[in-house]
């Protein structure tokens, strides 16, 4: 038996003694805190005795005195964020107690919310919260937020859409929950919702990737916005990956809910951090193209016009020459972080300067923060949080195309012999093999396309504790706050150009485009809590409103002037206003139980909605949510505590702003005059929110006193009322009606090992495995199986929703029919990984730290249409020994564009060396702590996918048609040398 | 919970207008004269859609009837399925030319629902019976154009059905053809009781067509070429005589789709440069008097570098619609010069053919007047006539030698080339009916 287990098994017969033989005497303890490993004070340690209200807190130097504690054997619960709680037995020698906290590398004992005013410790919660704190996230360089999650969570499948700078991922919770509804979860920064919107760029007026005018520029490469939040400002980051645990969210929440809390200030004097980088971008993979061994083989495929260029001793990576960049980019960090007395102060400023692997291309960030933490008398604590970003991102002209005008449609019809370079006298070589004319060095040089975001945030939270007598508390929280933010994108397509005249007749392309967008949420809640010794009872009751309001304007125009030209100089114009508008209103109530002594924990909630997106306006949703989980502290060998847990809960997905509206268009002229025509797209004034049931259970462990934790969960969500589109016959005019119905259903499981398999005084081993894999299934639908919208017709490759099948499965062509017709249309892959493993190690040798992690994708498959383009212009790497068997099979066998998506990335990797106290006072620098270190992100990607990337999607974020890799933007690494000082 | 609720219950509901679109429900029940005016142009916009786009009416059927080419390897289906085939029904090439056509007669049977809801107060009797003949007459051209592409396929009639209804029958080509023929008749009524002005205005596609008894004369040239599809050359010599036929006029005289830049308007884009013309136009010109090519070839068609794309090559291009604002024509006097000789053809009055047949030689082609027709050449010279006079106008030449079965007479490209005799009904119009 170790240590641990003994004390756990004197603790267990401790709690047996009776509460009566605790008198009110008032001698005192005093000690000291102290970090297990070297000995560190700990400072603002809170310690209570248990089976009292006696609460105090450690100086800054970790000592503490307590006073009116009770006589005879006391327990202490001394708790600190970051370490795990200890529970300390005092028995007859009550001064000079040292006390040794063991950093909670496992984060057991983290707290976490259960509700929206209320929280408890993870190792007590009856489902499972993912907790990343900010350490994690910030290790390595990011530009994206969502960038930092990849990897890390079990359930939580973080991709890419391009390589892009400035962002665009995809965050999916456990697998695919809609058809065609918001496939994005909830963002909560500090208590307030957050948008995670896409506006479109409008490049879409020039490539033309989605023909006519009614559809979503869906193709535009798109950036969710939660990009701009600044990662190094997150103190921790908890998902709620399933209605099971989101359902105190409702109609927002059945993709799951992210909750984001920046950092406050720390107690004690000002901190000042420091961190500078610099860094560089690198091109990591190119798909290359074919050497043509002579000027027949040349001319053969590309006319007679290859003839006088091409040279048996000239060759040209044009991937290279359009991607090859390696400017510098760089860094600046600025922290604070301070308090005293009731005052708190966090702040920070960030300047990022990103140069992308393409010319012209990049991101650069700028934001500040200030997050201030005020406690007025005893009952009153305000924080208010607020934020200010600035950002510009240049992201070069990527994704499907028809105009032959973007980067990777265009190259895969270029020879390798055709000099692309800027010449001597400033001229770009017209590229004679596209009917566009297109030379993608010269667009990419002469082009923009800027999106330039400035957004400001702020949240102002107050509580008042209104009432406190004997086991009772009373406390009122009223939150409230707004996000604003307004992206404008500046396209400018000069008349130069060699594709701009010859895609529309028009030379010279400008599109302005304005969105803007306004969350803001208001909250009260009250919460009672009746805490006994051996149990508490949290309950908690609340009403909010939410509203978010979204205008975008654009302005296209066509066939321009001289330059500069602005968007009134062009010969054709189109402009464009949408507005949406959202009202949510909310109410909720919630029992959180934790009864023998913290072993058995009950939540439940009921939340009720009414929302504006919803036909009957009037009808009020509610989503109940139940949880319960047993914990046994263990005195066996090997194993600490076990917890079992089982949890339900409902939540939703509202339909979009306008499904329920059925509409004319009142968009079109005719020679000055406003027409009415139909608008295809039927609303619905019946339009539902979709409904999802999970039930979720599991098994926690935790083992080796303390050295490793395991998490295994398993799940099953039920979506019914799916929002769906029905396609009327179209002799009826219209193309589609909206409707719920039928039913989808996911089961997955995941499981999460943490430990510290090594753990000395010089070295300490962290370790995190995480492991997630769902299955989707359609398993009702009351229209005939239906192709979804994104795509490119079925002999490409198609997602095709049917009964009984994965609703990520991709169809194509297989071989003729039995009356020898094309085709039979049959599953040919699948989006949805087999599973998904993550492994994140870090070492801490003395001074050093060595951080790696590694994230697995097993199996999915990509549509891989950018190859099917470098073989159409017969133009492959492999085209003789490959391609043209490909291009002869592909009219009958979709498979032979559909790839294993496979693959294993070194996301972060990361070197430092810390210099710590005495060493740097020794050299008379005025600061505290230096680290040096180098590190990357995706320095390394092991795949059989022959494309650029297999992380790809073409339509942006999607929840079904995902994967299309149509011309993306080029991947690369990133590689960055950082000089981190505290003052 | 319950107070909560209640609280929830008792807050103004959150309702949220529409911001940005004209309700389809309030224009049906309670429409206003200025909705029915702009649900009048409306249809005439909407008619005018899926037709000059580059995946759209004229490109399509000219492609099938070997008058053009679209090359370009990014999108290599313009080749692959319109000339090597199969057309795929549920794709954007083979399903297309249907959803628009069908969008348009719904916006036709809309309007005309709200003209029967419009309050008296609102507008007179005769500027009703205007707009109705002005909507039927499109639908009629909206449902013809259907039937082109889909031929012996059939198409639905009876689609002003509410949402979510069962889908109407396919019916047989002649059916369609009838019913087409019909609501040009149904629309002469009300042009007739129309009074002498339209409320509102048609823009330069119908300049010299824009009052009622004006329009009618394009009505009546569109039941005349309906008729000579249906084959009753009586009808068709009837409906010719009403017409704006008139060998005296110029030939472009006639009506036109309408095309823009402006924000909101639909432009051409038929200029688009992978699109080309058949070499086959240069091969088969008649020559003039002193040896030149036949002047509409080379006032439609002009040289350009050659393209190539699966072994196609060509190195013409057209000059019909050099604008993005470039009208295409719905039905000018030159066709009805020609369907007149077709009616007396069929109808063994060659005498009538020839003189029409030379009109158009003369006129438009530069070409020597013939001295005689004889019975047997007749349709081969009309036809060929045809051809030249309506080149890339909307797939003619491909619908004139189906009618005739003589598509077989249409140049192959390449040995394995098929040439389409419809299109399939989209799979989406079929889907709704399993």
């Amino acid at each position: 038996m170790t240590r641990l287990q003994a004390r756990l098994f004197v603790l267990g017969l401790l709690s047996w003694f009776p509460h009566s033989a605790i008198s009110a005497q008032t001698p005192s303890i005093t000690g000291i805190v102290v970090e297990a490993r070297g000995g560190a004070p700990i400072g603002f340690a809170t310690i209570a005795i248990e089976g009292s209200t006696i609460r105090v807190s450690t100086e800054e130097d970790g000592r503490f005195q307590v006073l009116g504690a009770p006589i005879g054997p006391v327990r202490l619960r001394v708790e600190h964020p970051g370490y795990r709680t200890r529970h300390v037995l005092i028995g007859a020698d009550r001064y000079g107690v040292r006390i040794e906290l063991t950093p909670d590398y496992l984060d057991v004992e983290a707290i976490v919310a259960t509700g929206r005013a209320t929280s408890a410790r993870r190792a007590v919660l009856p489902y499972t919260v993912a907790l990343l704190d900010g350490r994690e996230l910030n290790r390595v360089p990011s530009q994206s937020v969502e960038q930092t999650l990849q990897g890390r969570v079990a359930g939580v499948d973080v991709q890419s859409n391009s390589g892009a700078p400035g962002g665009g991922f995809q965050v999916n919770l456990r697998g695919v929950s809609t058809i065609i509804g918001s496939p994005e979860p909830l963002y909560v920064v500090d208590g307030v919702i957050a948008s995670n919107i896409a506006i479109p760029s409008g490049q879409n007026f020039v490539t033309q990737a989605t023909a006519g005018s009614n559809l979503p520029p869906e193709q535009d490469n798109l950036v969710n916005r939660i990009t701009d939040l600044n990662p190094a400002d997150i103190e921790k980051i908890e998902i709620l990956k399933g209605p099971a645990a989101s359902a105190i969210y409702g109609s927002k929440s059945s993709n799951g809910v992210i909750l984001i809390t920046t950092r406050r200030g720390r107690q004690g004097p000002l901190l000042i951090d420091v961190v500078q980088r610099v860094g560089v971008h690198d091109l990591s993979h190119t798909i290359g193209s074919r050497t043509f061994q002579s000027v027949e083989e040349a001319t053969a495929v590309f006319g007679p016009a290859a003839a006088d260029l091409y040279r048996s001793d000239r060759m040209f990576d044009q991937e290279e020459m359009l991607a090859g960049r390696h400017d510098l980019s760089t860094e600046t960090q600025l922290t604070l972080s301070g308090g005293i007395g009731g005052t708190r102060v966090y702040a920070s400023g960030l300047v990022r300067d990103d140069e992308g692997i393409i010319v012209n291309t990049g991101y650069e960030k700028q934001s500040a923060r200030i997050n201030l933490d005020q406690q007025i008398g005893n009952r009153w604590n305000v924080a208010v949080r607020t934020e200010l970003h600035h950002s510009t991102a240049s992201r070069g002209l990527t994704n499907n195309d028809t105009n032959a005008s973007s980067f990777y449609v265009v190259l895969p019809f270029t020879p390798s012999f055709l000099d692309l370079q800027q010449q001597p006298d400033g001229s770009y070589p017209v590229n004679p093999f596209v009917a566009s004319a297109s030379n993608p060095v010269q667009t990419a040089a002469l082009m923009t396309n800027d999106e330039d975001v400035w957004r400001v945030m702020g949240s102002l939270r107050a509580s008042f504790n209104a009432w406190h007598s004997g086991p009772h508390d009373i406390e009122v929280l009223a939150i409230g706050g707004m996000d604003w933010f307004r992206q404008r994108n500046d396209l400018l397509f000069p008349a130069e150009l060699h594709f701009e005249p010859r895609d529309d007749g028009l030379a010279g392309t400008v599109i302005r485009g304005n969105g803007e967008n306004l969350n803001r949420n208001v909250g009260a809640n009250v919460i009672h809590e009746f805490a006994r010794s051996s149990y508490s009872a949290t309950t908690s009751a609340g009403l909010q409103y939410e509203d978010s309001d979204l205008e975008q304007v654009r302005i296209v125009s066509e066939g321009l002037g001289v330059d500069p030209s602005s968007a009134d100089t062009g010969v054709r114009t189109e402009i464009s206003d949408t507005r949406e508008r959202v009202e949510d209103w909310g109410a909720y109530v919630q029992e959180d139980l934790l009864l023998m002594n913290q072993r058995l924990s009950l939540i439940a909630a009921l939340r009720g909605e009414r929302s504006s997106t919803v036909g009957d306006t009037e009808e009020i949703f509610l989503y109940p949510k139940l949880g319960a989980a047993y914990r046994w502290e263990l005195p066996i060998p090997e194993v600490d505590a076990v917890k079992l847990r089982a949890a339900y809960g409902e939540s939703g997905n509202r339909p979009r702003y306008g499904q329920r509206f059925r509409q004319l268009l009142g968009t079109r002229v005719l020679a000055g005059n406003p027409g009415l025509t139909l608008d295809e797209e039927a609303g619905n004034p019946a339009i539902r929110p979709e409904r999802a049931r999970e039930v979720e259970a599991g098994v926690d462990a935790l083992l080796f006193s303390g050295r490793a934790a395991v998490e295994l969960s398993v799940y099953q969500k039920n979506i019914y009322d799916l929002l769906l589109a029905r396609v009327p016959a179209p002799s009826s005019g219209f193309r589609t009606e909206f409707f719920n119905g039928g039913e989808l259903r996911v089961r997955g499981v995941e499981v999460t090992l943490r430990g510290t398999p090594l753990q000395t005084r010089r070295l300490l081993w962290e370790s995190l495995t995480t492991f997630g894999a769902d299955r989707s299934e359609i398993t009702e639908l009351p229209i005939p199986a239906f192709i979804v919208s994104q795509g490119f017709g079925v002999g490409l490759g198609a997602f095709r929703i049917e009964p009984g099948a994965s609703a990520t499965q991709i169809v194509g062509h297989d071989g003729l029919d039995e009356n020898g017709l094309c085709c039979e249309i049959r599953r040919v892959g699948d989006t949805n990984p087999d599973f998904r493993v993550g492994l994140g190690n870090e070492i801490r040798w003395e001074n050093w730290s060595l951080y790696g992690l590694l994230d697995w994708q097993s199996g999915g498959d990509v549509i891989n249409i950018t190859r099917f383009l470098y073989d159409l212009g017969q133009n492959s790497p492999d085209f003789l020994s490959g391609g043209l068997e490909r291009l002869e099979r592909v009219g009958t066998e979709t498979s032979v564009y559909v790839e294993d998506a496979s693959f294993v990335k070194l996301r972060e990797l990361k070197v430092a060396y810390d210099f710590e106290g005495e060493r740097i006072r020794d050299w008379g620098l005025p600061v505290g702590a230096i680290q040096l270190s180098a590190s990357g992100r995706n320095l390394f990607t092991w795949t059989g996918y022959s494309g650029l990337d297999p992380e790809v999607s073409n339509f942006g974020n999607q929840p079904i048609a995902r994967n299309y890799d149509v011309a993306p933007f080029p991947p690369s690494r990133s590689l960055w040398l950082s000089v981190a000082v505290i003052f | 919970m319950a107070i909560a609720l209640g609280l929830i219950g008792s807050c103004n509901s959150p309702t949220v207008p529409d911001f940005n679109q004209p309700g389809l429900d309030e224009f049906l029940k309670s429409p206003t004269r200025a909705s029915v005016i702009a649900a009048a142009t409306g249809l005439l916009i909407g008619a005018g859609d899926n037709i000059a786009e580059a995946v759209g009416y004229v490109i399509l059927t000219g492609i099938v009837g070997r008058e053009a080419y679209f090359l370009d390897a990014v999108e290599p289906r313009f080749v692959t399925e319109l000339l090597i085939g199969p057309l795929s029904p549920g794709g954007p090439f083979g399903g297309n030319l249907w959803n628009a056509r069908y969008g348009n007669i719904r916006n036709a049977n809309n309007l005309l629902t709200a003209l029967d809801r419009l309050p008296e107060s609102e507008m007179t009797n005769e500027e009703r019976r205007s707009i109705q003949g002005f909507a039927r007459t499109i639908k009629a051209l909206d449902v013809l154009l259907v039937i082109n592409t889909r031929d012996t396929n059939g198409a639905p009639i009876d689609v002003d059905r509410p949402l979510g209804a069962p889908p109407a029958p396919i019916e047989s080509k002649d059916a369609v053809l009838e019913h087409v023929a019909r609501l040009l008749d149904e629309g002469m009524a009300d042009l007739i009781a129309g009074g002498s002005e339209f409320p509102f205005p048609l823009g330069a596609g119908f300049t010299g067509f824009d009052t009622p008894s004006t329009f009618l004369k394009f009505n009546r040239g569109l039941k005349a070429r309906v008729e000579v599809y249906r084959g009753n050359y009586v009808a068709a010599l009837a409906a010719l005589d009403e017409s704006f036929e008139s060998s005296g006029a110029a030939l472009d005289l006639g009506v036109y789709y309408e095309y823009g830049t402006g924000s909101g308007e639909q432009s051409n884009l038929l200029n688009h440069p992978a699109i080309l013309a058949h070499p086959s136009i240069l091969a088969d010109a008649d020559r003039k008097p002193d040896g030149s090519l036949d002047d509409r070839v080379m006032k439609k068609t002009a040289p350009t570098s050659p393209r190539t794309l699966l072994d196609i090559t060509s190195d013409l291009d057209f000059s019909l619609y050099p604008e993005l604002g470039s009208p295409v024509p719905i039905l000018r006097n030159e066709e009805l010069i020609l369907l007149r000789a077709e009616a007396a053809i069929g109808l063994g009055d060659l005498a009538t053919a020839l003189v029409n047949i030379n009109a158009i030689r003369v006129r438009s082609g530069g070409l020597a007047p013939l001295e005689t027709l004889d019975p047997t050449g007749a349709l081969d010279e009309l036809l060929h006539q045809k051809r030249y006079s309506l080149l890339f106008e909307g797939g003619h030449r491909w619908i004139d030698l189906r009618r005739y079965g003589r598509l077989a007479e249409l140049p192959l490209d390449q040995p394995h080339h098929v040439v389409h005799d419809r299109f399939p009904i989209p799979l989406d119009e079929l889907l709704p009916r399993d």
